[in-house]
């Protein structure tokens, strides 16, 4: 790809954080005028969990700012994203921690059959396995290959 | 899979990173090829081959185990 091409892609990759950015503002100045978020409702969880992935896509955001002016970096950064041992890495995660979740469920179908949580807790702890096992495989692989 | 990377990259005073932005890749990438962890890609053994100016079977040792 044309480095320039890569340039624009990053540059609006800075744009959508920027405008996730400015939603979590509106939902926070939302919160401050109407205080409606409580533990278990609906907006709470949306809001917790956009500020909560929020360290992450910033992160990202003060990476892109800094490789997007410098030639070298952003030469880096692009062979980094497109690397084929990295993809792979990922591939072989992928299939693990879906194959290990899946395992995981069966076992907590074995072992708790008759537990009742509410949905949301449900699919935040999901969220929250499936984040940490991919990590793990990751590092995994990392090592390996 | 067995390759000369290292030889040769230390024969031109190549540092791995300097071999891995040669060739599009990361240092990290390099260092798992020039140890047999990984295997490169036909287009990537082709790039560093091509780097060094010689063919990929004088680069990359293939042995009978190789061929699955």
């Amino acid at each position: 790809m044309n480095m320039q091409n890569y340039r624009k892609q990053i540059q609006k990759r800075i744009y959508l954080i920027g405008f996730y950015g400015l939603l979590i503002a509106v939902l926070s100045l939302r919160e401050f005028f109407t205080k409606r978020a409580s533990l278990g409702n609906d907006f709470y969880y949306i809001w917790g969990f956009l500020i909560g992935v929020s360290p992450f896509f910033f992160a990202r955001l003060i990476k892109y700012k800094k490789i997007i002016n410098d030639e070298k970096l952003l030469l880096a950064y692009y062979n980094w994203e497109h690397d084929e041992r990295r993809k792979e890495i990922v591939r072989r995660a992928s299939t693990a921690t879906f194959q290990s979740f899946i395992a995981l469920l069966v076992l907590l179908g074995l072992f708790f059959p008759n537990k009742n949580f509410p949905l949301l807790y449900v699919c935040t702890a999901f969220v929250i396995i499936m984040a940490v096992l991919m990590l793990g495989w990751k590092l995994y692989f990392k090592r390996k290959i | 899979m067995k390759n000369r990377i290292a030889a040769l990259r230390k024969s031109k005073k190549l540092s791995q990173e300097e071999l891995a932005m040669a060739v599009g890749t990361t240092r990290q990438t390099i260092t798992s090829i020039e140890t047999g962890k990984y295997t490169a890609s036909l287009p990537l053994a082709y790039k560093i081959a091509k780097y060094f100016g010689l063919a990929i079977e004088q680069v990359f040792i293939f042995e009978e185990e190789d061929v699955v």
